[in-house]
């Protein structure tokens, strides 16, 4: 049984500005028991994957309204395994069934769409975290 | 919208109908607290005969790809009779960025019309009467003098009076910093182009709203009733009084400033917020401000239906919750209404669905009746009741606020932000935990398989890769020595902190100078980086 909260960084890529529901969700998974680096919006790969590597999380997530995910997350994967790590990766907010489909197919790990459930993403996290380092400790 | 005939003089049964209803006798408490229609405070309604003499404005906002496309857009909307025009620029034009910005570039044109240059400004409004129409503009923060400095151009290669222009801003920063519009812009400053933005309009271009306060997104970030128009109403006043230190009086000031406002699902306590709120706008004026001219006391209120009333689930019941708020907007009275798509919380809006909204609009108007008599509800002893009470809590809201010296520094003391947060998380939480009813998502639900009404299969739009060529082109084009020279000398004013920057930023815009470079220019000059999310340093550009 794995004591130490999960830890999440969260943010949104590019320019858009829809903080709403992200804020919900930072302060969702503080009370769950996580430990959240929320970094707000104007996030880009880089920014994103510096604060995965400092502040050593089991999880990335994005949130969106806009389009521009499909710009950021390829090149966020990418980064993630040039640094040989290896978080949950999840997106949520505003992604049509066809994002869905690609950002899967990538290598996200979940996607939560429109009408998600703050519990279904707590319980997905837990799930996930515990099942990546179930193998990191095989 | 096709005007309403003589059938809305009467009821579908023939019964002929007033312009309004009141008591036969009006007592002092009547003539103080309500008024007929058109009358101070106001209460009632802001004009005496209302939807009777003109329907409410109906708008469809307009901005996508380029200042091209967006033309063609706009000149089909005037082509089928809409006279106002809504205008969206795009995220980074919103934010003060140019097109070809690296993170510009990836959402240039995808939200909205890319204004960088005062040839975007020009292209966009190419063959369209500036004279003849009213141009709104949705933006809220830094870029508002920019795009003013652009269009007071536009209007000069056009031998246009700036007197003879329509149309508005948001041109708000207390909400743009609470919002993210901002772009890291310290108040000071927002306040400042602000203030020089309503002074400018006041004095020279007196037939433009330089103003609409968006309580609209405060209300979508949480806030309730009282709370969403009591915050509004302070940003006001917290606008009022910063112009006010320019030398004008508030009756330069007072008529150029709109509320925009949520129509949320509950009916009677949202027509109750818009009596409130005429009645508190009015008083505030007469008797905080000393205002002698009635249109400063007179609150136009727009009205959009909230986003986040509805539902991702079954989302054809959305059609239900928009009427439902359409129609508070219109018993209360607005000026302006626009629908939020039903399809929104499920995907991009369609425009089966932007259809869907502007005929939810025509049946109320023509079909319905509630259009045909001035404040309907005017009277019953539970909207009167609910009026008072909104009142009296919003008027505690403008009390904290003032008690904490004032809008600005409420939001600076993260006020604000605090509440919104709170607000939201316990407006979430209570429908997440089926403690407040919502029909299909946390009662009377049906299964994701059932609920196949309606199929969506929307996209983001992509980022457009014409325009990102469009402005490099015009950087190649222009003198790079005037564009130094008019960015230098708009350098020496804002170093100055009594100048009014809107026309140093207009001989700018002209000279060829883009958004991102002015606002960059002022922004060193503040002390601040050049670039609002430090992707790129000063100069790179020219």
């Amino acid at each position: 049984m794995n004591k130490t909260p999960i830890r999440v960084v969260l943010g949104k890529f590019g320019l858009d500005m829809h903080d709403i529901g992200v804020k919900f969700v930072a302060r969702g998974l503080r009370e769950a028991g996580m430990e959240v680096i929320y970094l707000g919006p104007f996030q880009t790969a880089d920014t994103v994957v510096g604060a995965a590597t400092t502040e050593d999380v089991d999880v990335v997530a994005i949130s969106n309204v806009s389009g521009e995910y499909m710009v950021y997350v390829p090149e966020l994967l990418t980064k993630l395994r040039e640094r040989d790590l290896d978080p949950v990766v999840i997106i949520g907010g505003l992604v049509p069934d066809k994002d869905k489909h690609v950002l899967l197919q990538l290598g996200v790990d979940g996607v939560f769409g429109q009408g998600s459930t703050l519990d279904s993403i707590v319980d997905f996290i837990r799930n996930a975290v515990a099942k990546r380092s179930a193998v990191q400790r095989a | 919208m096709s005007e309403r005939n003589s059938a809305s003089d009467v009821t579908w049964s023939g019964i002929p109908l007033k312009p309004f209803y009141g008591p036969s006798t009006p007592d002092s408490n009547y003539e103080s607290k309500l008024g007929d229609p058109g009358v101070m405070p106001f209460t009632r309604a802001g004009h005496p005969e209302m939807y009777r003499k003109r329907l409410w404005i109906t708008r469809q906002l307009a901005g996508l790809d380029t200042a091209a496309a967006t033309n063609q857009r706009l000149r089909y909307l005037i082509a089928n009779g809409q006279t106002g025009l809504a205008i969206v620029p795009d995220t980074p034009t919103q934010l003060g960025l140019d097109s070809d910005h690296p993170l510009g570039a990836r959402s240039a044109g995808t939200q909205g019309v890319p204004l960088c240059t005062v040839d975007d400004m020009d292209r966009m409004l190419e063959g369209i009467d500036l004279r003849s129409i009213t141009a709104s503009f949705s933006v809220p923060g830094v870029s508002v003098p920019v795009l003013l400095g652009q269009l007071l151009a536009v209007a000069e290669r056009r031998g246009v009076p700036w007197s003879a222009l329509r149309g508005s801003f948001q041109n708000d920063p207390l909400q743009a910093t609470h919002t993210c519009y901002d772009a890291g812009t310290p108040l000071e400053l927002g306040m400042r182009l602000c203030a020089d933005t309503m002074e400018h309009c006041a004095r020279h271009v007196p037939g433009f709203h330089p103003t609409t306060v968006n309580a609209y997104d405060l209300r979508e970030s949480g806030l309730n009733a009282a709370e969403e128009i009591g915050v509004a109403i302070s940003m006001a006043q917290a606008y009022i009084e910063e112009t006010l230190k320019r030398g004008l009086t508030i009756d330069q000031i007072g008529p150029g400033i709109l509320l925009i406002c949520a129509a949320h699902i509950d009916l009677f306590e949202e027509v109750a917020k818009f009596r409130a709120a005429r009645r508190i706008w009015s008083r505030m004026m007469r008797e905080h401000f000393g205002a002698k001219d009635e249109r400063t006391c007179r609150l136009t209120l727009a009205v959009h239906t909230a986003g986040s009333s509805l539902f991702a689930q079954q989302p054809i019941n959305n059609v239900v919750r928009g009427t439902v708020e359409a129609m508070a907007a219109i018993l209360g009275g607005c000026q302006g209404l626009d629908l939020s798509a039903f399809d929104e919380p499920v995907d991009l809006p369609s425009e089966q669905a932007g259809m869907v909204a502007l005929r939810t609009q025509q049946i109320l108007a023509l079909e319905s009746g509630v259009a045909n008599v001035v404040d309907p509800l005017g009277g019953s002893w539970y909207v009167e009741e609910l009026t008072d009470e909104v009142e009296r809590r919003t008027l505690a809201v403008m009390d904290e606020i003032a008690g904490l010296g004032g809008m600005v520094a409420a939001a600076k003391a993260g006020w604000l932000r605090r509440l919104m947060d709170e607000r939201q998380w316990a407006l979430q939480t209570s429908i997440e935990s089926g403690e407040r009813p919502v029909v299909g998502v946390n009662c009377h639900q049906i299964s994701p398989e059932q609920d196949t009404l309606l199929s969506f299969r929307g996209e983001h739009p992509q980022p457009c890769k014409e325009q990102v060529e469009i402005v490099e082109r015009f950087r190649s084009r222009r003198d790079a020595v005037a564009v130094r020279s008019a960015l230098s000398a708009l350098k020496s004013r804002v170093e100055a902190p009594s100048e009014n920057l809107i026309l140093p930023i207009k001989d700018a815009v002209e000279a060829g100078a883009t958004l991102g470079e002015v606002l960059g220019e002022i922004r060193q000059a503040y002390g601040l980086q050049y670039d609002p999310v430090g992707a790129i340093v000063a100069g790179s550009t020219l």
